[in-house]
């Protein structure tokens, strides 16, 4: 009989009995030392170069047996709560820099925009074609559809569409952060452009009223989505003293703490948007106070969120 | 580990000292799961709209804003749901691939997030170009989504020891040549010993032909020519490869063990 013969028969009974183990998923006490004899036993048949179907199964007992060991563990709403509360403002305020670079991308060409298109009529082939502009004047003269049915189906519009926007925006960080620059820029401009015409064609005060309460969290959270892309491009270009690819994997997962509370504000702001901005058209100047409010608020969770608690 | 330095295998260095190693899946296999994975969607959307029309329980407007969120849903968490819990979405089970972390352990929900969010930018230009680029031209076979979660996809280990044995088995139409297994002559090393398991996994997918011109330029170990040649070499492959110890009709109960 064959030394690799010996070893397996020796052995059969107690690899079927951790086959089945392995299998069940148990949690057995036994399952460390299990391991480690495990792994021991398939060095050896390495070693000794028994043949390639033993060390298969061998292979895969101690891969099953390494995978209920090293398995990273989560608790999901724990997490998320303080995600929110804590590493979220903290993690825009770590990364000022590029948050400050993406809020720069699309707000200056915002406000520029908004400015010229009001004053200067001649610009607006430029960017609004005559079938934006009509459309434009037919949605901005009258008020929006107040019931609840209409409401709700542009909520989850605004939820897929804002919402993609902002992962849109990050993915395409990936490509050294020129997509999510571009998309930062052309939001900005297109927003601008919009807000700037609509001004210009006599609807500006439906117009700033209804977008006033939603404005801060959607518009913010255009921004930190932006810079979350920014982030990850920013690991390609600047790795410092990684290599790339690992480089890459950690300014993923710091632009990752950016990103998912970005999502999470366009997705409150869905919900302004679709059951407060619409409602109450004639009472502007509510509107106007609810939107300031809402800008001191996101700021000031920005600015002073997760500063007192210490860990 | 020996195969990989022939073959496109992963080994993984655990603080135990073992190599763990991974099979990164083909390119094809990965496809067929997008395809499987894709009809996957639709149908649920066209289940969901088909669904809601029929009951009309609610009104339109509010299974029309059903039908938008779950295409929201599709797009940006359909993989990220599937893989942090069950590490394949339906098409990759389906086809036998895993996506585990690049230390190979299993993947974090962050990891699984990640991959499916970053997906838009593997689809650019059109139809997974930088993806497939990325997947040819990375160790692993990663896509760019990959590289930045740290994930790989692979094989699943079940799927590859069901493979290795069908192959032997000589099943789906391959028919595995009968050989009586052969010890060889000489010490191999462990990298010619991959070699011929590999040549013995791998014969039915070549001309016999050109297995007699590859086993010819081994004459030195073995010293035949033509269809004998190629037959000592398929021996020595089924020898070292254990294959041939399952073929006997009393080790049957065995085989299935390995499993």
């Amino acid at each position: 009989m064959s030394r690799q013969q010996n070893f397996e028969q020796s052995r059969e009974g107690a690899w079927r009995e951790i086959e089945e183990l392995a299998r069940s998923q148990s949690k057995s006490p036994e399952l460390p030392s299990i391991y480690r004899r495990m792994a021991r036993q398939l060095t050896l048949a390495r070693h000794r170069h028994y043949d390639e179907r033993l060390q298969g199964r061998l292979g895969r007992m101690v891969e099953s047996l390494h995978n209920q060991f090293y398995r990273p563990r989560s608790q999901f709403f724990a997490q998320a709560r303080r995600y929110l509360a804590v590493d979220f403002p903290r993690a825009v305020r770590e990364e000022k820099r590029i948050v400050g670079l993406a809020c720069l991308l699309i707000f200056g060409p915002m406000a520029i925009m908004t400015w010229l298109f009001s004053q200067y009529p001649e610009l607006h082939d430029y960017i609004l074609d005559s079938a934006t502009r009509a459309q434009l004047d037919e949605s901005w003269s009258q008020d929006h559809a107040q019931n609840f049915d209409d409401r709700f189906v542009m909520w989850a519009m605004y939820v897929k569409n804002n919402v993609g926007i902002d992962f849109q925006c990050f993915a395409t960080g990936l490509l050294f952060g020129v997509g999510s620059a571009f998309y930062l820029l052309f939001n900005g401009i297109y927003i601008g452009a919009v807000a700037g015409y609509v001004t210009w064609a006599g609807n500006g005060e439906r117009f700033w009223a209804f977008v006033a309460g939603h404005s801060a969290p959607e518009l913010m959270a255009a921004a930190l989505a932006g810079a979350a892309g920014l982030r990850l491009g920013m690991g390609l270009l600047r790795p410092g003293q990684l290599p790339r690819t690992q480089a890459l994997r950690e300014s993923t997962s710091r632009a990752l703490r950016l990103l998912y509370g970005a999502a999470f504000m366009t997705f409150c702001a869905a919900f302004v948007e679709a059951f407060w901005s619409g409602f109450f058209p004639d009472a502007r100047m509510m509107k106007y106070v609810a939107g300031g409010a809402m800008w001191l608020f996101v700021l000031s969770y920005l600015y002073l969120g997760g500063r007192r608690r210490e860990t | 580990m020996e195969a990989a330095k022939l073959d496109s295998v992963l080994a993984i260095e655990t603080p135990e000292g073992v190599d763990i190693c991974l099979t990164p899946a083909p390119v094809g296999l990965r496809c067929l799961a997008w395809v499987i994975d894709f009809c996957i969607k639709v149908l649920l959307v066209w289940l969901l709209a088909i669904g809601a029309s029929l009951l009309a329980v609610i009104s339109e407007k509010m299974a029309l804003a059903g039908i938008l969120l779950l295409m929201f849903f599709m797009e940006w968490f359909y993989g990220a749901f599937w893989e942090s819990r069950f590490a394949a979405t339906p098409g990759k089970m389906a086809v036998g691939l895993k996506v585990v972390s690049i230390r190979g352990t299993p993947i974090t929900l962050e990891q699984a997030i990640v991959r499916s969010f970053l997906w838009l930018v593997d689809f650019l230009p059109f139809f997974y170009t930088t993806g497939l680029v990325s997947i040819l031209f990375t160790r692993g076979q990663r896509r760019l989504a990959d590289l930045a979660a740290g994930t790989v996809v692979i094989m699943a280990p079940e799927k590859v020891a069901k493979r290795s044995q069908v192959n032997s088995q000589g099943r789906r139409g391959r028919k595995q040549p009968a050989v009586t297994p052969v010890p060889p002559p000489l010490p191999l090393s462990p990298e010619e010993k991959a070699l011929l398991v590999s040549y013995y996994r791998r014969s039915s997918r070549y001309h016999e032909l050109y297995r007699r011109e590859l086993a010819e330029l081994l004459a030195p170990l073995h010293g035949l020519k033509g269809k004998e040649a190629d037959e000592r070499l398929l021996a020595y492959g089924a020898w070292l490869s254990g294959d041939a110890q399952e073929a006997p009709p009393t080790r049957v109960g065995r085989s299935q063990g390995a499993n």
